[in-house]
């Protein structure tokens, strides 16, 4: 009986061990897709516009779905169960905005205390250390030490136009009152005038706290940003 | 021909198991600090 397993072994060894070399490189690349590639978190994650903004923006170019979009394991778990039950279908489907925390955009947009561990993304971290740091920049800088009673814009609900995907500018972002918190990114580089993953920031940010600055035509006609643009840039300290 | 199938048998468990707990050990590596369970 003994030497009955002793050489069912033998014969299956070399198999297994040959086997389990040859697989370890597609193992490697199923995580390198499911982890690095948005069409495998596409099949599942119905999207409105955000898709078409994140291809367009240069986040799209730089980062994957799981740089920002963090989720705990039991998440995905449950995915597999509703993929396989009931697939969902835009844009029926489509409830929630993602809760994508400040400190995550901190990760490659601030120059000190920056956790760089969830980035997984194609950039380098060479590379990550020369994007324009926003602590260092004088109007972030300053932005990002003040408070706010404004409600943050992911506590709005969007509209059926928003959800879909051709969303028109919005003019007006809402100025409704809550409780004093710190300025964050999204509360001018989010929202519905920026749509999903395209963060650039809009005059109608400026509004919701400068709406009494300059009544002049000449500042309705060309902006907040034509003049105070620059000043995003320009660095906190300038060195002699 | 019952000792080659054992092998190609023994080939594909291998692959199997070991494709399987490189993906598992890469993916838990980074969901688990990111999200945790």
């Amino acid at each position: 009986m003994f030497s009955k397993i002793k050489v069912f072994v033998l014969i299956l060894a070399p198999g297994l061990i040959v086997g389990a070399v040859m697989g370890i490189y597609p193992g490697y690349k199923l995580y390198d897709y499911t982890w690095k590639s948005a069409d495998f978190c596409m099949q599942c994650h119905v999207h409105d516009y955000v898709n078409v903004a994140w291809k367009k923006g240069i986040h799209g170019e730089f980062t994957t779905c799981h740089d920002c979009h963090h989720q705990p394991l039991r998440a995905y778990i449950k995915e597999v169960y509703i993929m396989a039950t009931k697939p969902p279908t835009f844009p029926q489907d489509l409830h929630q905005t993602p809760h994508v925390p400040t400190k995550i955009c901190y990760s490659c947009h601030l120059s000190q205390g920056a956790d760089l561990s969830t980035i997984t993304g194609p950039m380098l971290k060479k590379d990550i250390e020369k994007i324009p740091k926003v602590d260092e920049s004088y109007q972030h800088h300053l932005h990002l030490g003040k408070m706010t009673e404004l409600k943050e814009l992911k506590s709005y609900k969007f509209t059926a136009q928003e959800r879909s995907n051709t969303p028109q500018p919005i003019k007006f972002l809402p100025t409704e009152r809550g409780e004093k918190r710190p300025i964050e990114c999204a509360d001018c580089h989010g929202g519905p005038s920026n749509r999903g993953h395209n963060f650039a920031a809009t005059d109608q940010s400026c509004v919701r706290c400068h709406e009494s600055a300059h009544q002049s035509k000449m500042a309705q006609k060309h902006g907040c940003r034509s003049c105070h643009f620059q000043d995003f840039l320009a660095p906190v300290k300038i060195s002699k | 021909m019952k000792k080659y199938a054992l092998q190609i048998l023994g080939f594909l468990i291998g692959f199997a198991i070991s494709a399987f707990l490189v993906f598992q050990i890469l993916f838990l590596a980074k969901v688990i600090p990111h999200g945790g369970i």
